[in-house]
């Protein structure tokens, strides 16, 4: 459905070098922020021309340097809802449905915004001035808009203040009326992964211009893979290790931690098939999943607490880290030496 | 004088017709103004065009070099007035009407329209002011 092969400059220096093919009915461009997320949206509708490369949608193609084809952006058929507020003052939802409506006369094109005004569930605020409505609504109206002119692709920037449980629940509407109602493929750009993993088929992970990372979300917080998920994710500990030992039986292996620092420690650790006993890897811990408390356990010092509404991050002074409930936290809150036990599941190798 | 019914008539003529055919014209001009540099030096050499056609106006008296003039006057006026509106059109939403597949031009009248109906209304009632007061002037001097 999407083929993009692509680069954009700024100046000397290269903006933009992604490479994303994708038959996923919905994919979930991911990325912080200057990752490229909104120059891809952009580059994909035709409001930013790539320096080189190609962009293929639903077979036709939109833009090809070498052959000098660029489609304007009304011709493209790939209809953005940027993350700037997009309905325009003084317009009711029905003229915004109305105006992109752009098949038949004025009567059939007054028909399909009609259509659209019960399928999205409008009929209540049809007539309201649709910017001055709360976000959630106006993502509504601007997903409905969008639909109404047929598009082969939908595309969804994440808003500037990015996405409330409120806009998120909308995003959701709009993929499921955009995907199963319509049959069409949507990519929603979002900078955190507040938005889930399972917001849709694929996630599409951008770093520094780049694509690191694409498949199904669900598994990479068990498998993060590679340093710019884990980066991403911000739910792991990166620590280097060395191979001490490999059991293929037993399906594990035992790694020395932090081998060139002063505080290292011994951590067991799943299998890792093609390494040799002596390797250097360097391996991420689930923050989430590793026990801190005073039972048994490595001793590690406390460097760091940072305490959110329901959990507690502890960063230790040997690279490890952990996350507890503050039920957990409370008690110890105190303690400057703590004990940290490392479940083999909650290491991963990256590559 | 005041009473000259005839250039009241022509001048009236003069403005409604001017608004009405300059306004299409205009805004096709004010939006290659604001989104199209290469109409730069065309636009800047019309402006020039008013002097000489409201001379032969004024020396002539005919209703065509009138309405001609007229016309020149509105459409620079009515021009420059959408060009301003147009480049005030939110980017975010110009933008992600044109990808939906709209016309550019379609996407920005609703913003546009009632400013720059109101400011046609203004550019008839200076052309209606300037004819009759130019006629009358005329006729006085002859």
């Amino acid at each position: 459905m999407i083929d993009v092969r692509i680069r954009c400059f700024s100046g000397q220096s290269e903006t933009l070098d992604v490479e994303w093919k994708s038959e996923a009915k919905s994919s979930l461009l991911a990325g912080h922020s200057g990752a490229g997320k909104t120059l891809l949206l952009r580059a994909i509708c035709g409001l930013a021309r790539p320096d080189e490369g190609r962009i293929a949608v639903a077979g036709q193609v939109v833009f090809d340097g070498p052959a000098g084809v660029n489609l304007p952006p009304e011709r493209r058929a790939c209809a953005l809802i940027p993350s700037e507020p997009c309905l325009a003052a003084g317009l009711s939802v029905r003229q915004h449905l109305s105006l992109a409506a752009i098949e038949g006369g004025r009567v059939e094109r007054a028909r399909q915004a009609e259509a659209m005004i019960s399928e999205a569930d409008l009929r209540d605020i049809a007539s309201e001035d649709a910017a001055a409505l709360p976000p959630g609504l106006q993502l509504r109206v601007a997903a409905a808009r969008a639909l109404v002119a047929r598009p082969r692709l939908l595309l969804i920037d994440e808003p500037l203040r990015g996405f409330t449980p409120a806009l998120l629940g909308e995003v959701r509407g709009a993929i499921d009326a955009a995907v199963n109602g319509h049959g069409v493929p949507v990519a929603v750009c979002a900078r955190g992964p507040e938005a889930g993993l399972d917001l849709a088929q694929e996630v599409v992970l951008l770093d520094r211009g780049r694509l690191a990372r694409q498949g199904a979300g669900a598994t990479w917080l068990d498998d993060p893979a590679n340093d710019a998920v884990v980066r991403w994710l911000d739910r792991h500990a990166v620590v280097d290790a060395e191979i001490l030992g490999l059991d293929p039986s037993r399906r594990s292996s035992l790694l020395l931690c932090q081998p060139d620092a002063d505080f290292r420690f011994e951590a067991a650790a799943p299998y890792f098939p093609g390494l040799l006993k002596g390797a250097r890897i360097r391996v991420a811990i689930r923050r989430d999943r590793v026990h801190a408390g005073r039972g048994a356990g490595l001793a590690c010092h406390l460097e760091e607490a940072r305490e959110g509404p329901v959990s507690v991050r502890l960063r230790f002074t040997n690279g490890l880290a952990a996350e507890i409930t503050r039920r957990e936290w409370e008690p110890f809150r105190h303690n400057k030496v703590w004990n940290v036990e490392i479940p083999p599941e909650a290491v991963r190798l990256l590559r | 004088m005041l009473m000259d019914w005839p250039s009241w008539w022509l001048s009236a003529q003069t403005a409604a017709l001017s608004a009405l055919l300059a306004f299409p014209l205009a805004f096709a001009l004010g939006w290659s103004m604001t989104f199209d540099r290469r109409f730069a030096l065309p636009v800047r050499l019309a402006a020039l065009l008013p002097g000489p056609v409201l001379l032969a106006a004024w020396l002539t008296g005919a209703f065509g070099w009138m309405l001609a003039a007229a016309m020149l006057v509105s459409v620079a006026a009515l021009a420059r007035e959408a060009s301003i509106r147009i480049a005030a059109v939110p980017a975010p939403w110009l933008e992600s009407v044109r990808t939906l597949g709209a016309p550019a031009w379609r996407a920005a009248w609703p913003s546009v329209r009632s400013g720059l109906f109101a400011a046609a209304g203004w550019v008839a009632g200076r052309v209606f002011l300037e004819a009759l007061a130019g006629l009358l002037l005329r006729g006085r001097g002859q």
